[in-house]
This record gives C-alpha cells, structure tokens and sequence, in this order.
C-alpha cells in the first residue's frame, strides 16, 4: 500500500505539485488523470525519490529506502532502450540490478514474450525491433521481477488498439497478484476500465479523488440519451434540460440540471408508448475530468 | 555496492567489447611503426645525400671510416672524382701522408657538414696520434704507463655519467608518466562522457534509478571505465614484459637491449614516487569529471564538445610543465602547483627538479584529494538530477536546474 501525504513539490520558486494526499492499495488499480505538465510525473518522481519534496510518502507504513528498490516496477513515460544490446540481454541487465538470476530471466523472458505477442527473438538486437515491440519488451523488463509497486507513465501511448487490449490483461493479472499499480492517461476510457480508484490533478492540485464509480455517481443521472422523433430545437425545450445535442448515432444526448428530471422526460416522451432509447447515466470521467478543469464550465 | 559492481561489470563489458577498444589498444604502435618506416627512408635518404668520398692508401684510416655510413672509400682521386660527378657522394676528402705528417684536403661545392668534419677530424686525430708516438720511439714502459692514465680517466668519466644519468632517468620517469596521463584523460574523458551521454540519450536512466541509487550507479560507471583503463595498462605491461624477458634472448635485439636495460630498470625503479600518486588522483579527477560533463549535455553527439574543458586543462597542466620545466620556482609553476587538475603535472615537476619540499608535495596532495572526495560527494548528490534533466536549454539552464532539483 502506497500512501501520500501533504506532498508539495517545488523546482526553484516554481511550485508543481501543491498538497497531494491519496492512497493506493495493494491488488488495486489507480489511475492519474491530468492535462500535460499538471504534474502527473513528477508525482511519480516524488513518490521513487528522483527528486527531493516536502510531506510523507510511505510504502506499506515506511518510507521509500534503498531496500524498496527490488519491489518496484517502473515504466516511464519517454520509451527507449539500449539500441545496441539484444533483447536478453537488455532485460537481463534491468532484471540483474532488481536482484534476479540470469538463468531465471532466461526461462520468464520468454513466457513473457509469447504472453505479450512480442515478434522477435531472444537475440534480437533492440534496434532491430520495431517500436511497439520495443515498448514491449520494457513493459517486460517493468515486471519481470513481480514488483509490489507497480508505477506505470502513460503505458499505452503509441500503442494500437489490438495492443492495448493484451496490456490492458497484463496489468489486469498483475492486478490479481496482489500488487499495487498506479498508471497515468489522458485517455478516461482506459482509466473507466481499468480502474478502481481515480485521482485527478489539475495544475498541481488534486481535484478529485476515490473509487471509479462513486466518483461517476456522486455527479447523479445528469446525462440523458434518447431517441425520439422530436427536433433538436423541441428536444431542449423539455424539462429539465440545460443543453442537448445530436449524436452521429442518431441518439441525442441531453445534460440535465438534476436527475430527477429523469423520470419526467420518460413520462412526457413515452406516454405509455413504446420508447427504444431511454438511458440515464452519470456524467464520463472524461465529462468530470473536463468539469474540474474547468474547460466547460456548466 | 553489488549493484555498482554489476553497473561497473557492465559498463565494462560493453566498452571492452567495443572494436574500437582494440583498435585504441593497438593504434600507439601503429603510429609508431608508421613514423619509424618513415624516419628509416628519410635518414637514409639523407645519409645519401652528405655521403662523403674518402681517397687514402692508408687501410688503418679506411677502415676506422667505413664503420661510419657517412664516408665511401676510394682507392684513387680519379675514382672519387668519377663518384661525385654522378652524384653518388656529396664531395672528396684527399688523406695524405708526407713525412709522418697526415693532411686533408676536401673536395666538393656545398661546405662540408659539420659533424661529419668532426668525424672525421678525431679519426685522422687518432691516427695522427699513433704516428707522433710511433715517431716518438717510446719505450715499453712508457707507453705502459700511458695506458694505465688512459684507463684511470675512463673510470672517472663512468662515475660522473652514471651520476647525470641517474638525474637525467628521474626526469624522463616524470616526463614518461605525465605523458600517459595527458594521454589517459585526452582519450577516456571522451569515452567516459559519451558512454554516459549515450545512456542519457536512451532515457532508459530512469528505470535504472528506479532500481537503485543515482549515486551508486554513477560509482558504478566510473569503477567500469577505470576497469577498462586498467584493462589497457594490462595489457601494455603484459606485452613490455614479454619483450622484456624475450629481448635478451633474440639474436638482432640482444645486444641494443643490453644497452638500454640499466635505463628501464631504473626508470622502473622511478615509478613509485610522488608523482605517481598526483598522476593517479588527477586521472580519477578528470574522469570524474568527464562523467558529469556527459551527464550535463542532452545529446550523445554533445559529449565531445562537453568534455572539451577538461581537454583543456590537461593541455595547460602538459605544456606548462613542458615550458616550465626550466623554470619550476616561478610564482606561475609554485601556484599551479595547488590547484587540483594543474597540480597533477606541476608537484610532480616542481620535485623532480628539487623546488619543492615533501611538506609542499603533501599539503598538495591533501588538496587534491579532498578536492576529489568533495568533487564525488557532489556529484553523486546531484548526478540523477542531471541524468534525469532531458530539455534542451544549454548546459548552463541544465545545471541549474538539477540544481534546483535536490534543493528543499
Ligand atoms: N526538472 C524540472 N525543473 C523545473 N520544472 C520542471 C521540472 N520537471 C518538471 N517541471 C515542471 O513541472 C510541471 C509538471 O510537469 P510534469 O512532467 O510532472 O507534468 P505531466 O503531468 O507529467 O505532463 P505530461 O502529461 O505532459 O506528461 C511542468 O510545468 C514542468 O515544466
Ligand atoms: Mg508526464
């Protein structure tokens, strides 16, 4: 379990990061949402003491030291690796410095391999891999020693959909392991799917904080989706309804000033008639996130 | 400390592996033989050119001069005339022999060389010598007697070189050892600043420090280059013992090795001294700070220009003692001596020619080293901050930014 407390962090007089507090739990998912240079980064810095910082971060009640190296996987957010080595032995190396035998990094290299699709051999030169693979194989080297703490940057980025299906599973197993995972996206679809507790920061404050769902539940069944054969102009004039748009799908989408208006919509639309689309939900993460951040102020 | 070795181990192996290793290993000789093949043409060429044609019926006098390169002998003046007209000598010397009396005359269009003239000048000496004593009609025994003076001055003369000689190998131990220094920091600064500037390039860094201290790994990278440093030294001892102990034993060699083994005993004797610890301390320095100057720059195309600072200073430190070795007590030389990067040519200097005393040479050395280990304690504090520091804005920004990092 990783915790958090009263975390600033300041380069110079410039101050990133201002009073952080949340916790992580072990055989849990959190995701970091935040917009570039909110200081998602440099909050994984903090927490792998990169850099120097003000507050308490602590890893199952101690502080991070030297003897917490081995049971960390780190995935960071610019990708690259040794060009020139081959893939065993660029693992190998990562592998070696987290305390693993070579013989052991041998035999789980591949597994990992064939569980991650990796095109390439065991003596592939790095460079002659392509980039997605690449990426691969430093996700391998991230986990191949069962890390505890599991702090992934980003770990889709570049990556097409196919791909971030298998990954998606191997956070998900790794989940089940037990371990603490904490990843960072400007991707909410990811974050939804993937994971249990959220932490959103803005401009260096957490905006907002907790389990996925509460999260989404908390902003009520403000969100409406229809089908109808009413105009678009006819449509935002029922009750209730602070905006509305057309969606491709032919569905509109209607942002409600509270959720109750819910029930008297359903009445007006269906008149005890059949209705094929009536869905009330609570607003995205991706609408939560941009609420918080104050791009649509609603 | 198991993970530093396995960062020295492969830091180690990576540059060891590299062919340009042993092409760094080999490439000294290389220029050696080229410039030796060189230096052989181009001395005989000259010695073809101031070839100088001997006319004597004397074969005492013909024979002390064919010894030499620099003389041919010819039986008849009309011969030599015949040898300078196509060019094969530069000009004739005519010896005659009138009434116990030896006289020369040359022959020939550029003025005669000068050291050639003294050659010859002490051969003809030689023999005119032997004619005034055969003319003098001395006795056995006094000529007895003059041989034994004779013998009594050479061994003078021995003891008095062997006390020049032993002033003169001190010196070339010193110049021997700065030199492999200024060589050792002109090429591993390089190599020490790109290795690292390369990993920077990568950004593979911060899974590494997510691994293990910063500090550490920057211990590690410094112990795999002297490791590949030592790897060198090695390998250079390994092949001057193997000539060392065959020389003696080769035919051609043999007897030229005779001549100089006094020389490299001696000058191995030399080796531990004072200076070889300034030599060693300022080695680590500058790689210490070659590794920084590689962590400062963003791109590993940078490293080189990075390290040219410390490139610099080995220039000042090798050609001031070059320039001041005739004058090591100037303020300039006696300052420089203190000043850690400098000190490690000018201490060595200042106590080979005497102008300094242990007491200057330790209150140096304690500069140095506590320059060195507060230079480490620094560098280690700061170096993940610089690693980590991947904007391109100048060294300057850099640093001051890593700076700003560790702070709080
Ligand atoms: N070493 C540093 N020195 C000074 N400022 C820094 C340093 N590192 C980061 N910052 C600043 O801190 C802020 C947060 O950066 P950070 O990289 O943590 O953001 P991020 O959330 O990871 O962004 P992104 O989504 O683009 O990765 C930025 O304004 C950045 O300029
Ligand atoms: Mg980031």
């Amino acid at each position: 379990m990783l915790q958090v407390e009263n975390l600033n962090k300041s380069f110079g007089n410039k101050q990133v990061l201002f009073d952080i507090n949340f916790n992580a739990d072990n055989g849990k998912i959190l995701g970091l949402i935040g917009k570039n240079g909110s200081g998602k980064t440099t909050l994984f810095h903090s927490i792998l003491k990169f850099v120097k910082y003000q507050g308490t971060i602590t890893i199952d009640g101690h502080s991070f030291s030297s003897n917490d190296y081995d049971s960390v996987g780190y995935l960071p957010e610019e990708r690259s690796l040794m060009p020139k080595l081959t893939v065993l032995e660029q693992v190998s190396f990562l592998a070696s410095l987290k305390g693993m035998k070579k013989d052991d990094v041998k035999r789980d290299l591949q597994d990992w391999m064939k569980k991650l699709e990796v095109k390439g051999e065991l003596t592939d030169k790095i460079k002659s891999l392509s980039k997605g693979n690449q990426q691969k194989i430093q996700l391998i080297a991230t986990l191949i020693h069962h890390p505890n703490l599991i702090i992934l940057d980003e770990p889709f980025s570049g990556l097409d959909p196919v791909n971030v299906e298998i990954i998606k599973n191997v956070i998900l197993q790794e989940k089940h392991r037990g371990a603490t995972i904490l990843f960072s996206d400007h991707a909410m679809s990811n974050v939804e799917e993937l994971c249990d507790d959220v932490v959103m920061i803005n401009n260096g404050h957490i905006v907002l904080n907790g389990n996925v769902n509460d999260v989404r539940n908390n902003f009520g069944l403000t969100r409406l989706f229809i089908r109808t054969d009413l105009n678009l102009d006819d449509v935002k004039k029922l009750p209730g309804v602070e905006n509305a748009i057309l969606q491709n799908n032919g569905i509109y989408k209607l942002w409600l000033s509270q959720a109750s208006y819910g029930e008297e919509i359903f009445n007006t639309l269906s008149n005890g008639e059949y209705l094929r689309t009536f869905d009330q939900e609570p607003p995205t993460l991706d609408e939560i996130f941009k609420m918080k951040a104050g791009e649509i102020n609603e | 400390m198991n993970k530093t070795w396995l960062v020295a181990k492969e830091t180690y192996r990576r540059e060891v592996k590299n062919w340009s290793f042993l092409l760094m290993i080999f490439m000294p000789f290389i220029v050696l033989l080229v410039s030796f093949f060189f230096g052989m043409s181009s001395s005989s060429a000259f010695d073809n050119n101031t070839k100088i044609g001997i006319v004597s019926k004397n074969e005492g006098i013909a024979q002390s001069l064919k010894k030499t390169e620099d003389f041919d002998i010819f039986k008849t003046k009309a011969k030599a005339v015949k040898a300078n007209q196509d060019g094969d000598i530069d000009g004739y010397v005519v010896v005659e022999n009138t009434n116990a009396q030896l006289s020369a005359t040359y022959y020939g269009t550029d003025k005669m060389d000068n050291d050639i003239k003294t050659e010859l000048i002490r051969v003809l000496n030689t023999h005119q010598q032997a004619l005034n004593l055969r003319n003098a009609k001395l006795s056995q025994q006094q000529l007895h007697s003059l041989s034994q003076k004779i013998k009594f001055t050479e061994k003078t003369n021995t003891k008095k070189l062997a006390a020049s000689d032993e002033k003169g190998l001190k010196t070339a131990t010193f110049w021997i050892m700065i030199f492999v220094l200024y060589f050792l920091v002109q090429t591993y600064s390089t190599i020490m600043a790109q290795d690292i500037a390369s990993e920077k390039g990568t950004k593979i860094m911060e899974m590494i420090f997510s691994s293990m201290p910063g500090g550490n790994y920057f211990d590690g990278k410094v112990l795999g280059i002297f490791l590949e440093i030592i790897t060198q030294l090695l390998i250079y001892a390994v092949m001057f013992s193997g000539f060392y102990y065959l020389a003696p034993h080769i035919d051609g060699v043999k007897d030229a090795f005779a001549q100089i083994k006094p020389a490299i005993d001696q000058v191995l004797g030399q080796i531990i001294s004072w200076g070889l610890v300034f030599v060693v301390l300022g080695l680590i320095l500058y790689i210490v700070y070659a590794a920084v100057c590689g962590a400062i720059v963003t791109k590993a195309e940078d490293a080189n220009k990075a390290v040219q600072p410390l490139v610099y200073l080995t220039l000042l430190g090798f050609f001031s003692s070059l320039s001041l070795s005739n004058n090591p007590d100037s303020l300039f030389a006696m300052i420089m001596s203190y000043v850690p990067f400098l000190s490690s040519f000018l201490m060595p200097l200042r106590l080979i020619k005497g102008n300094a005393t242990n007491l200057e040479a330790s209150i140096s050395m304690v500069i140095l080293l506590a320059f060195l280990v507060g230079s480490i304690w620094w560098i280690r504090k700061i170096y993940p901050s610089l690693i980590l520091q991947t904007d391109d804005n100048g060294i300057w920004k850099n640093m001051k930014r890593a700076l700003q990092g560790i702070k709080e």
